[in-house]
């Protein structure tokens, strides 16, 4: 039972950790202001992804 | 035998109908030719979607992280004093945004986002449904998309700069045929002054996509196994997600009745739940002993603590 208990732990942990992180990439990414850098980009025709390069 | 199809398959098609009309609800860019530009733009979809396409609401993440990666082209942090201003430029450098809200849908639902709700992946389901004979092509091709995320949506439009020492999309320029077809050709069909202008890269891109297409045809999902980087991202997150796909191998009568329901042509009692599972749980809604079900990562870790 200690086996499995200590195994259940360790993916527990893995996925808090998986989503703290995430949570913490939003937080710099946002007020890195890159949703801003990617907006001036989406709002123009990508001439690269219509294949006009 | 009773039928073993549950309303789970039902909701699915109508979760994928759903999602590609809400990426896409700007109907009247497909009218005017013109592309959407409004604040929604600020956000992107959990899915490869174009924005480039004339009825795209949401940016793709895909896009928005070369964008990111390739607009850092010519950073020398040597060039920087201190180690604060280089960890500043390193963090506004990589598309921290992007890789948060994908890996923040993956450590909760894993890949569940190709199976559900990604338009070119549902695309692909409704060309594999017309009658012909079906394969599965190698198994070793699936490790090609881990090499595409890494070299085409990072290292390329971080490294590959022009004279003014910017990156491109090279993902979107070299091979997305979502792209291709959700704005490339709407466009030129609606733009004549954008047709005049198409020259080697249309006709390469129109060329991939129709080999994909046709692919699409008599291999499932080719593209969503084989090629596409978000999967390829997604992939891993199946291992830690909170939400995962139990299976009860002992009770397994081997029908094969759900890998032949696979939308990736898994081999489901050896691959459920792996980095390639979608899932989009059409083996657990046809499976004659119900042995698939979905938990939670803490549901299922001490099943002794919890008899007790």
């Amino acid at each position: 039972m200690l086996k499995a208990t200590g195994r259940a732990g360790q993916v527990q942990v893995s996925t808090i950790i998986t989503l703290l992180l995430a949570l913490i990439l939003i937080f710099i990414g946002f007020s890195n202001g890159e949703h801003r850098s990617y907006f001036q980009k989406a709002v123009m025709i990508c001439t690269q992804c219509i294949g006009l390069g | 035998m009773h039928s073993m199809h549950r309303p789970g398959l039902k909701i699915r098609f109508w979760s994928q109908i759903a999602a590609t009309i809400s990426s896409n609800a700007y109907l009247i860019g497909f009218k005017t030719g013109n592309i959407y530009t409004g604040v929604l733009k600020h956000g992107c979809v959990p899915t490869l979607n174009c924005y480039s396409c004339p009825a795209a609401l949401f940016a793709c993440p895909i896009g928005a992280m070369q964008v990111t990666v390739a607009g850092a082209g010519g950073l020398d942090l040597t060039a920087l004093p201190t180690i604060g201003a280089r960890l500043t430029a390193i963090s506004t450098s990589l598309p921290l945004l992007v890789i948060g809200f994908l890996a923040l849908i993956g450590s909760i639902v894993g890949r569940a986002a190709c199976g559900w709700a990604c338009p070119f992946g549902w695309f692909q389901e409704l060309l594999n449904r017309i009658p012909t004979p079906k394969f599965n092509g190698p198994k070793v091709f699936k490790y090609l998309k881990y090499v595409i995320l890494i070299v085409f949506v990072f290292l390329l439009p971080a490294f590959w700069l022009d004279e003014y020492d910017g990156g491109e999309p090279s993902f979107c320029k070299y091979i997305c045929p979502a792209g291709t077809l959700e704005g490339g050709v709407p466009l030129a069909i609606l733009q004549p002054s954008l047709r005049s202008q198409l020259g080697w890269l249309f006709t390469w891109k129109a060329t991939l996509l129709g080999i994909i297409l046709l692919a699409a045809v008599f291999i499932r999902r080719p593209f969503c196994r084989w090629v596409c980087p978000l999967g390829a991202f997604y992939g891993p997150f199946n291992r830690v997600s909170l939400f995962k796909i139990e299976f009860n191998k002992a009770g397994c009568i081997e029908c094969g009745a759900c890998s032949r329901a696979c939308p990736v042509s898994l081999d489901v009692p050896r691959e459920v739940d792996s980095a390639e599972c979608l899932r989009c749980l059409e083996c657990r809604d046809v499976c004659p002993k119900s042995l698939l079900k979905i938990s939670t990562r803490a549901s299922s870790a001490c099943p002794e603590l919890k008899q007790q």
